[in-house]
């Protein structure tokens, strides 16, 4: 199909010649007027003055309105009302903290095991102990930075947990409400570690003292804190409750 | 202590095992302690009844020092003494402390002993000499030896709070004098006569000196009132001036190691934080800024220098770093109409102030160092809270609260509270109004 506009020989017809002209002079027309305009404008401010705009960082964005004693009983007063999901027979964990922490422990797992995994020998001194315990420490601590803020938009899902994962993240949430110090023991700022061997029926049938804090009384708290929360959840029957009997899992008081 | 609420695993993989599961428990809650106090311990026919009671009298000051800790300990007194102890009923305990009288070559002694109630272990000893005139500080000290024990720590048993008062006010004539008292509120002492005005008293770091300001008539060429800075020696009560340049020479704070001062004064024009030796040599500034700066607070390793500032148009607080002068200069407060009297605590990682919110002042504790600084309110409907202070273990805040009474009544006193906020007392009572509790450190 041929256009109106263009001759078959590829000559401007007139039409079209007079309308591009009558465009190009209403928008040189407008370009005009709007220099014009904004010169007008430009000439009526002290161009000898430039305002700047001050802004600052604001790290307290309010006064808090709450003592830490009301804040306190508030907490007291919503732990009372969420007491029975606490109870041992729940062994639910909320969806969202699963993924706060599967991100956390998923950026920075990789590094850690390919850090492990390139070391050839067997050193079983304590030396060697000390020096996993300063990476151990500093995996944590930044999992607890990345798991603040932007975690939940991670891509981090189900999949990424296996079975015995799953089963020993939950072992804190039974531990933790009999894990109490006094504040002369609190204040130290001890850590210990204990395995503990769970049997079929969740049952703790065997717990040894892995890292000692130095502290014997501390350590004494760490295990009646284990004692007490016992029974915990039977585990999947399988490879991870062979894995639980015979391998166990370490608890870390704090870490 | 809040539980650690994430619960974090890794799995480290060594040659050594299969598999290693690693799991973190999270922090401890913290559990009070549960103290008992046992009655005292005397062989019959040895003690008259005057030294029991006065012994009684000292158990009880024991008990009312320890219940100040009431958020780390539980503490109760038991209806037997040592030698009728039955240990299988104090299991659930975790220490035992024993009272007892006893004689060293006629000298009449009352001493403390601690036991671990499991183990059923002696942890140490204390004895001090009965007597009445020294009943309320000995009973302080065998307070505090029975905390070290338990804590390793020192205790607040002994220390002391300075503070200002009206009380010798007359129809005519305002006067503030300074006082000092025990950290219970018993025990005051007058020690300033000056019959005019005295303000912001602070204590050397080794409790042997207290400085503050004075409001001075002066008479010839100089004629018209000044406000000059004196140190006095405790000791001697002996006082001499520091600083009587023209115009304010207040707010005095000793450094960490108690050779310098820093402190306020307006000769220039504004109100600037200066440097000065103690001996009254080396004056330099520490801020030089345009606005007013006034309120120092140093930390104990005399690193940093928290003061307040008019820098942004009102009074807000912030943070340099030492020696000056305007070395890392960093804002602290953002927020309230007039924020004052910021004072760091003993190790330095928080800071008291108080800000004016609702029309009226209440006391906040905010950290101090990092990006991001938690904010604490400590004080709500509890009057017009400001001039807070620390204990020097960091655990208490002293502090006074401005109650209205009416139009034109008002009534100021110091009150004590924990870290947390919670109120344990008011420690001055029919006393006229009271200014600036600044606690021994």
């Amino acid at each position: 199909m041929v256009n109106d506009y263009y001759e078959i020989d590829g000559q401007w017809n007139d039409e079209f010649k007079s309308s591009l002209m009558l465009s190009i002079a209403i928008h040189v027309f407008f370009l005009l007027a709007f220099v014009v305009f904004s010169w007008m404008l430009e000439s009526e401010k002290d161009n000898s003055i430039e305002v700047i705009k001050s802004s600052v960082r604001v790290d307290v964005v309010g006064m808090p309105k709450f003592t830490i004693q009301e804040l306190r009983q508030m907490q007291k007063e919503s732990g009372q009302s969420t007491t029975a999901s606490d109870a041992k027979e729940d062994v639910k964990i909320e969806k969202n903290d699963v993924v706060i922490e599967k991100k956390a422990t998923k950026i920075d797992l990789s590094g850690m095991l390919k850090k492990y995994s390139e070391q050839d020998s067997i050193d079983t001194s304590k030396k060697a102990k000390k020096k996993k315990r300063i990476d151990l420490s500093k995996v944590i601590y930044e999992g607890n930075q990345v798991s603040s803020g932007s975690s939940l938009t991670g891509d981090a899902s189900e999949g990424d947990l296996t079975p015995f994962h799953e089963y020993v993240q939950k072992i804190p949430d039974f531990v933790r409400p009999y894990w109490k110090l006094p504040s002369f023991l609190l204040e130290q700022e001890l850590t210990c570690r204990v395995r503990i061997f769970i049997n079929s029926a969740g049952r703790v049938i065997k717990m040894e003292l892995y890292e000692s804090s130095g502290n014997s009384d501390y350590d004494n708290r760490a295990f009646d804190a284990i004692k007490a929360a016992m029974p915990l959840p039977a585990p999947e029957q399988g490879e991870v409750a062979n894995r639980l009997v015979s391998n166990g899992v370490i608890l870390g008081f704090p870490l | 202590m809040k539980v650690l609420s994430l619960t974090i695993f890794l799995f480290l993989s060594t040659s050594l095992k299969a598999q290693d599961a690693i799991i973190a428990v999270g922090e401890a809650e913290l559990d009070k302690a549960k103290v008992e106090i046992t009655q005292i311990a005397a062989q019959e026919g040895n003690f008259t009844v005057t030294n029991e009671k006065l012994a009684r009298s000292m158990a009880k000051i024991i008990l009312d020092d320890f219940a100040f800790y009431q958020h780390k300990f539980d503490v109760s007194t038991l209806e037997s003494d040592l030698s009728k102890i039955k240990w299988e009923d104090y299991q659930g305990s975790e220490y035992l402390i024993g009272l007892k009288l006893k004689k060293d070559k006629s000298i009449n002694l009352i001493s403390i002993s601690v036991f671990q109630a499991k183990t059923k272990s002696l942890v140490g000893e204390a004895s001090v000499r009965l007597s009445l005139e020294k009943e309320r500080y000995n009973a302080h000290y065998l307070a505090d030896q029975a905390y070290q024990l338990i804590t390793g720590k020192r205790s607040i048993f002994l220390s002391k709070i300075f503070f200002v008062s009206d009380k010798e006010s007359t129809f005519r004539k305002k006067i503030k004098e300074l006082y000092i008292m025990d950290f219970d509120g018993k025990r005051t002492e007058t020690l300033t006569d000056y019959d005019s005005i005295v303000i912001s008293p602070d204590v050397s770091p080794d409790n042997t000196k207290v400085m503050f300001s004075v409001i001075k008539d002066r008479k010839g060429k100089k004629k018209g009132q000044n406000i000059d800075l004196v140190v006095m020696d405790l000791k001697t009560k002996r006082s001499r001036p520091i600083s009587v340049k023209k115009g304010i020479n207040s707010g005095a704070i000793f450094s960490a190691d108690g050779k310098k001062i820093y402190y306020t004064m307006t000769f220039s024009g504004n109100a600037n934080i200066y440097e000065l030796d103690l001996d009254g040599a080396n004056l330099s500034p520490v801020t030089y800024h345009s606005a007013d700066d006034v309120d120092p607070s140093v930390t104990a390793d005399g690193s940093k220098m928290v003061f307040l500032s008019s820098r942004p148009g009102q009074a807000h607080i912030y943070k340099m770093d030492l020696p000056g002068p305007e070395k890392n200069v960093e804002r602290i407060s953002y927020i309230g109409k007039f924020n004052a009297t910021p004072r760091f605590s003993p190790d330095g990682k928080e800071i008291v102030f108080s800000s004016w919110v609702d029309g009226k002042f209440d006391l906040y504790r905010i950290d101090a160092n990092g990006a991001k600084k938690n904010a604490y309110r400590l004080t709500k409907d509890h009057g017009s809270n400001e001039e807070a202070s620390f204990s020097p273990d960091g655990e208490f805040i002293v502090f006074t609260s401005q109650k209205v009474l009416g139009p034109k009544r008002a009534l100021q006193n110091i009150y004590l509270m924990n870290r947390e906020g919670k109120i344990l007392g008011q420690l001055t009572k029919r006393f006229g109004q009271c200014f600036t509790p600044r606690w021994t450190k």
